[in-house]
């Protein structure tokens, strides 16, 4: 493959979407009517089809930026030998600008669970997660960017705040953030922290990109509670807070996710023209720690 | 330790087991663990139905639903590659009984099927001029390769019929479905029983003329009509044959 793979091409610091599968079609035949995509990897681990054909249509005109949901960064039991292979396999042929993970876990014991579930934010995990990038990243042959989750609960045996672990992942292994405002929102406003402390703790420089998304409010037992469910427009009080990030890190790569209750793609793209003007506007406000 | 924190979550995920809430921050209710619960068995209740399309309008949301998650908790996925999950689903509704309708296994294996067409390796097919030229005194050791794609059905119920239109009232009557994908494109065509037998022995690799034995004339099964539907829907990607005798 190596003779007709893409040339690897960097991600534009603009607002893209996530394409997916029911929109792949439209999105060709309406020209491309976006500056970059990104796709989830494990959605193109396929043996061939029109879906990998399709996407190697889509890459050679646009930049792709592959988004991992499998490879467990956080799993107690170290990563899939064969999973990494396979993604590199994949990230070989595709030659995305940007790869990313998550900072959560969804294997354990062989089962992989479709969700990214909490670690405890501990020394150990701390080590164990340090140890699973430094693996990924020789694996892959790449710098990968890790995303925060979105929460619902936190361990009573956390003693290191998220921020801190986040800038201890970036130090010990040389790895980028993704950052998404959303999930920073749902699990700020669900564990009752401010976002505000969380932002300086993170090394700007090392933000590669930012996801958007919609939530949900739902009623769990005797409480509220927001739930990431990317089956929505971005909710406002996620564009503030993205429109604070934005003054205080410069632009960077933004992009809607929407994965349930798929709109039509012009909603989505309509989306990201919004978080494209928070960004023009931000950079015209005076930058207050703008580091890069 | 991180590893017995995983596998009570884990156990909680799947089986609802308590034990879990304990290492929870206090003050955090019990209850957003069902979050995480409900979002790992309704994913995965809705690939299953991504991927078993006509059994879950066959026998409804709630019905399909419940049963996913009851197969789900059973049989989770042990690759993240969730378009490949659930093969085991026919076998376990057969074994499931739970006053299924009798047909919905083998429904099941159709879309299963249909599914794995969807996503086999690609393959560029055969130009049947290749096939004429050989010796005809070779034809009858000529085994098939065909696409990557190509899925066989072999089905007490007349499944065909209700993939096609679900109102259609099951009978149960044998048949086969033979599967493939032609350009990007998932097909699917109902055989006769000796044509299935036929289908069954070309995608096995048996000869022409063994394949032939087994649902060629005496049996019903039309050869010729088989060799050119697989050739029209482009699905023989290549063919082999047998080292011809010694010749002194």
């Amino acid at each position: 493959m190596a003779a007709t793979a893409p040339r690897p091409h960097d991600i534009p610091d603009a607002a893209g979407i996530g394409l997916r599968e029911p929109h792949r079609e439209a999105f060709v035949a309406a020209g491309l009517p976006a500056p970059w995509v990104e796709v989830h990897s494990e959605n193109y681990l396929v043996p061939g089809g029109p879906r990998l054909a399709g996407i190697e249509r889509v890459r050679r005109d646009r930049p792709l930026s592959c988004h991992g949901v499998g490879l467990s960064l956080g799993s107690a039991g170290g990563l899939d030998p064969d999973h990494l292979l396979r993604l590199r396999a994949l990230y070989d042929r595709l030659q995305p600008g940007l790869v990313s993970e998550h900072l959560a876990w969804s294997v354990a014991d062989g089962v992989y669970f479709n969700d990214l579930l909490p670690l405890p934010y501990t020394e150990e995990s701390l080590d164990l997660v340090c140890r699973n990038i430094d693996h990924a990243q020789d694996a892959l042959g790449r710098r990968i960017l890790v995303e925060n989750p979105s929460a619902y609960i936190a361990f009573a045996d956390s003693a290191i705040s998220e921020g801190e672990f986040l800038a201890a992942l970036v130090a010990r292994t040389g790895c980028g953030l993704l950052l998404d405002v959303n999930n920073l929102h749902v699990s700020a406003t669900n564990l009752g922290f401010d976002p505000r402390p969380w932002l300086d703790a993170i090394p700007a420089a090392a933000v590669g990109e930012i996801h958007l998304a919609g939530h949900a409010r739902l009623r769990i037992g005797e409480e509220d509670l927001l739930i990431d469910d990317h089956g929505s427009a971005v909710g406002e009080p996620v564009m503030t807070l993205f429109a604070t990030v934005m003054r205080r890190i410069g632009p960077r790569p933004v992009l809607i996710e929407w994965d349930n209750d798929l709109p039509e793609l012009d909603v989505l793209l309509a989306d990201a023209q919004r978080a494209q003007r928070v960004m023009d506007t931000a950079a015209t406000v005076p930058e207050l720690c703008h580091a890069r | 330790m991180l590893a017995d924190t995983q596998r009570g979550f884990a156990a909680h995920l799947l089986c609802g087991e308590a034990g879990i809430e304990e290492s929870l921050r206090p003050g955090l209710p019990a209850a957003r663990l069902g979050v995480y619960r409900n979002t790992v068995m309704g994913s995965l209740a809705a690939v299953l139905g991504q991927a078993y399309p006509t059994v879950r309008r066959a026998l409804g949301e709630d019905r399909f639903t419940s049963l996913a998650c009851r197969f789900a908790a059973e049989n989770p996925p042990r690759r993240p590659m969730l378009w490949s999950y659930g093969g085991d689903l026919p076998g376990w509704l057969e074994a499931a009984g739970d006053a299924l309708p009798p047909w919905a296994p083998d429904l099941a294996r159709l879309d299963r099927a249909m599914h794995e067409a969807l996503f086999a390796a690609d393959a560029d097919p055969l130009d049947p001029a290749r096939l004429a030229s050989v010796p005809p005194d070779r034809v009858d050791t000529l085994r098939l390769v065909l696409h990557p794609s190509v899925r066989l059905i072999l089905a007490g119920w007349s499944v065909h019929a209700l993939w096609k239109d679900l109102d259609a009232v099951p009978r149960a009557e044998p048949e086969a479905v033979l599967v493939g994908r032609t350009d990007g494109e998932v097909r699917c065509a109902r055989l006769d029983p000796p044509d299935g037998a036929l289908a069954a022995a070309l995608i096995t690799g048996r000869t022409l003329s063994d394949a032939a034995a087994e649902g060629g004339p005496e049996g019903g099964g039309d050869l010729q009509a088989m060799l050119l539907r697989l050739l029209h829907n482009r699905l023989v990607v290549g063919y082999a044959l047998d080292a011809g005798p010694m010749e002194g």
